[in-house]
């Protein structure tokens, strides 16, 4: 089978490899304004003609530049697509949800998972998770990325799997601060564990599914990244000199309205203190106290 | 249109059916006629139906015979349905529906039993307000097979459509009518002239249901025109539909790749979603009690509300139609049958209002329709969820429903930790709110209303808001929602939350209610 991979950063080659290596054809698709061209594959900048030739379409590009992509790509009814979670900040829309509504595209699933480039060189084994509503996008995506060293799990929950992605940036960012501080590894555990019992609260009223926080990209995702996300080194080395991404913000404020907005709403303590640290509102230094600090109450 | 007769659409039904078993071992398929069996004696103890018995007998004792004596069971069992939803349906007096029908409808408004069916005096027309993109939906209906889904909150919705369809030179359509409405004989002589076929919501096994299913795609596929209630049943607690049922409403989308696969090009199928708006309920009081009661699936089938009184319907319909901008039917923009919007030719429109070829959802490179049936399954979650917002979109806000919510809210906060049937039960005093804070939110909500520019009938003033609620309320019901009492509201608790749950959905009442 055909896979395009549309954009070119370290993902787009991490991908290739593991098509590769299940024994199908990956296409780039080239973007020349990248600053990681990929060799070795191959791929045009044709983007509309791949996704004609592609049997499954996967999306590399991260929120910021979904936008540009989609109107390069020009996805049609036939494709199957994959996206990486995120939030598209113009909208407030998850990426899948984005790609449904502003492409021709229906079936549409999320991809994640750790997928590092130097593993995947070294034939060190990787577990991806396909999730989407849509049973076929799930098959073909364990076709095409299965094979010795890469198991893929499916989920029929990606709102599930979307949400946790995020909520993992909360517990990273906050790991970070508290390492920066030197909280010690039971307010790491603590962090990690009510990051996402808080992640699954929210998940649960959005209509997502618990359980996907026990997934690849909740635990997983929190458990293989706890220091090298991104996230954990803004929190790690966050400062007046050095604050929160504006992008990063924006995702955690995007819970918080997601939450605001719901009859249901639930308490999101640790997002919003993290929140609260990006807006300027709170001391990093103080707020795991903060947090320790506040009432006792039937958690 | 060609008519059809019951065994011919019997054999098409069980040729669906039993192409789905071929596959399957025969314990799939005794498992299958077992339950139906099963559950429909069970029913039957309580509603005996001696030849209906006999068959069921018959197919029992293939049970444990041969797989061929067991197609042969539900093949008799399909006849059976088919010949029951089908029975009422004449086809000769279905296409005479459109002369038939607006004195029909006059009379069943009129009238208090069949004899005077005959009288004609009543010109409801003008007091029905009916609009949306109708020169569109006309023209369609020519070259393409409209299904129309309308909100439902009153047995008497399916006159009103039928007459709105007619009124609007739109063609009669097929509708799925639950038998109930057939024992009635005012409604039986009207139904069947509407085009209606019977659905029995007492039977609830698997083959009857695939039955019906086969009946609507078979009547889809060969071009009717068809009306579904997508709410399944009349909203009991008077909202806007949100949980639309996949089933009936999957049978538009197979019907839809049937015929592409039989290269049958002529009369793609649309929805169109439609909005009834009335500013009252013949049996808003039956139905919010039994929403109440939480006892939506024990009385599905209510055959002792309201409607069950041949009286009582034409005294409400000539008291709601004496009343100017009283019902509301809004026709929408159509859908195809994943969603999409489509335009005045019927060509669907993508996300960016550029045509796209729909089969290319369903369809191999060469143009085969690829069978998935959880790909389909998820494409009628679309367009339920397309339809909902339609319903939202569309819906016009009515002095009753506007005064019901605010009043339902201000009792709420007089009470925060009284649940909805608490509230019911409190006595007049506590039930009490004062004018000037009525009138206050009332005319609150009615800037937002303006404000967002959505769909309105409201009068200009405030005051003039709440005195036409409190009319319309006082024309039929006994304890009317909003009793103006001095300088004092008593409110009717339990139909303020019928009729203002209709406003539900408004963010504006949404953020209200979290506080």
């Amino acid at each position: 089978m055909i896979v395009g991979i549309l954009g070119e950063n370290p993902r787009s080659e991490a991908l290739a490899t593991l098509v590769a290596q299940a024994g199908h054809i990956p296409k780039i698709g080239k973007d020349p304004s990248s600053h990681n061209p990929i060799r070795g594959f191959q791929g045009t900048q044709q983007w509309s003609h791949l996704v004609t030739e592609a049997d499954l379409i996967v999306l590399t590009s991260n929120a910021i530049e979904i936008a540009p992509h989609l109107q390069k790509a020009r996805l049609g009814p036939r494709n199957h697509v994959l996206v990486f979670p995120g939030i598209e900040s113009g909208t407030g829309l998850w990426m899948s949800d984005y790609v449904q509504q502003h492409s021709h595209a229906l079936r549409v699933g999320v991809l994640n998972g750790a997928i590092s480039l130097n593993d995947i060189k070294q034939d060190r084994p990787t577990a991806l998770v396909v999730a989407s509503v849509y049973n076929s996008v799930g098959t073909l995506g364990r076709e095409v990325f299965h094979s010795d060293i890469c198991r893929i799990y499916y989920s029929h929950d990606p709102l599930g799997v979307e949400v946790a992605s995020i909520f993992s940036k909360v517990v990273h960012f906050a790991v970070g601060i508290a390492e920066q501080f030197n909280k010690g590894p039971a307010t790491t555990g603590a962090v990690a564990s009510r990051g996402l019992i808080e992640g699954a609260r929210l998940a649960e009223i959005l209509g997502a599914e618990e359980h996907s926080f026990l997934g690849l990209s909740g635990v997983g995702n929190i458990v293989s990244e706890l220091r090298s996300a991104p996230a954990y080194h803004q929190g790690r080395s966050l400062s007046t000199v050095n604050p929160m991404s504006k992008v990063l913000l924006s995702e955690f404020q995007h819970l918080l309205n997601l939450n605001q907005a719901h009859q249901q709403s639930v308490d999101l303590p640790l997002t919003e203190a993290m929140v609260a640290i990006g807006l300027g509102e709170i001391d990093p230094e103080i707020v795991i106290d903060k947090l320790i600090r506040r009432k006792a109450t039937a958690e | 249109m060609k008519s059809y007769s019951s065994q011919e659409i019997a054999q098409h039904i069980h040729g669906q059916i039993y192409s789905r078993f071929a596959e399957q071992p025969t314990e799939s398929l005794t498992q299958y006629l077992s339950d139906t069996i099963y559950l429909e004696r069970k029913r039957l103890h309580k509603e005996p139906d001696a030849d209906y018995t006999n068959k069921l007998n018959k197919a029992a004792r293939t049970l444990n015979q041969s797989r061929e004596s067991q197609v042969q069971s539900i093949a008799a069992l399909i006849r059976h349905y088919v010949v029951e939803i089908h029975t009422h349906f004449s086809d000769t007096t279905f296409q005479m529906a459109s002369k038939v029908l607006p004195g029909a409808l006059t009379r069943l408004f009129t009238a208090t039993n069949p004899i005077q069916l005959l009288e004609q005096n009543f010109a409801p027309t003008s007091r029905m307000n009916i609009d949306g993109p109708i020169d569109t939906l006309r023209n369609l209906s020519e070259t393409h097979t409209l299904v129309f889904v309308p909100t439902h909150v009153s047995n008497l919705d399916s006159p009103l459509i039928g007459y709105a369809l007619h009124a609007a030179g739109l063609p009669p359509v097929l509708y799925g009518a639950g038998l109930n409405l057939f024992s009635n004989p005012l409604m039986s002589f009207f139904m069947s002239r509407l085009g209606a076929y019977t659905v029995d919501r007492r039977k609830q096994n698997r083959l009857y249901k695939d039955v019906l299913k086969g009946y609507s795609t078979f009547m889809l596929e060969n071009g009717q025109h068809s009306l579904f209630y997508p709410g399944g049943t009349r909203a009991r607690d008077g909202r806007l539909e949100e949980n639309i049922k996949k089933g009936l409403l999957g049978t538009v989308l197979q019907a839809w790749q049937h015929k592409v696969r039989s290269g049958n090009n002529d009369g793609d199928l649309l929805i169109v979603p439609c909005t009834i708006t009335s500013s009252l309920v013949l049996e808003a009081e039956t139905l919010i009690d039994d929403a109440l009661e939480d006892a939506g699936k024990s009385r599905y089938i209510i055959s002792d509300d309201e409607f069950s009184e041949k009286r009582t319907i034409a005294s409400f319909a000539r008291k709601i139609l004496s009343l100017d901008s009283s019902i509301f039917i809004h026709f929408s923009n159509p859908l195809d049958c994943i969603g999409n919007t489509v335009n005045a030719e019927g060509q669907s429109l993508g996300f960016d209002g550029q045509v796209i070829n729909r089969t290319e959802y369903i369809c191999d490179d060469s143009g085969n329709v690829i069978q998935d049936a959880q790909r389909d399954h998820q494409y009628t979650k679309r367009l339920a969820k397309k339809i909902s917002d339609s319903y939202k979109e569309s819906s016009i806000i009515v002095a009753t429903h506007l005064v019901a919510r605010v009043s339902w809210l201000l009792l709420r906060a007089r009470h925060p930790h009284l649940d909805e049937i608490q509230l019911a039960l409190l006595p007049a005093e506590d039930r009490t709110i004062q004018l000037p804070e009525l009138v206050s939110k009332v005319a609150n909500a009615t800037e937002w209303i303006k404000s967002k520019q959505l769909r309105h009938c409201l009068p200009d003033t405030t005051e003039a808001i709440i005195e036409q609620a409190r009319h319309r309320f006082s024309l039929f019901h006994r304890n009317i929602a909003v009793q103006r009492n001095g300088t004092s509201v008593v409110i009717n608790a339990k139909l303020a939350l019928y009729y203002g749950n209709r406003l539900a959905h408004l963010p504006y009442f949404q953020v209200w209610e979290q506080k």
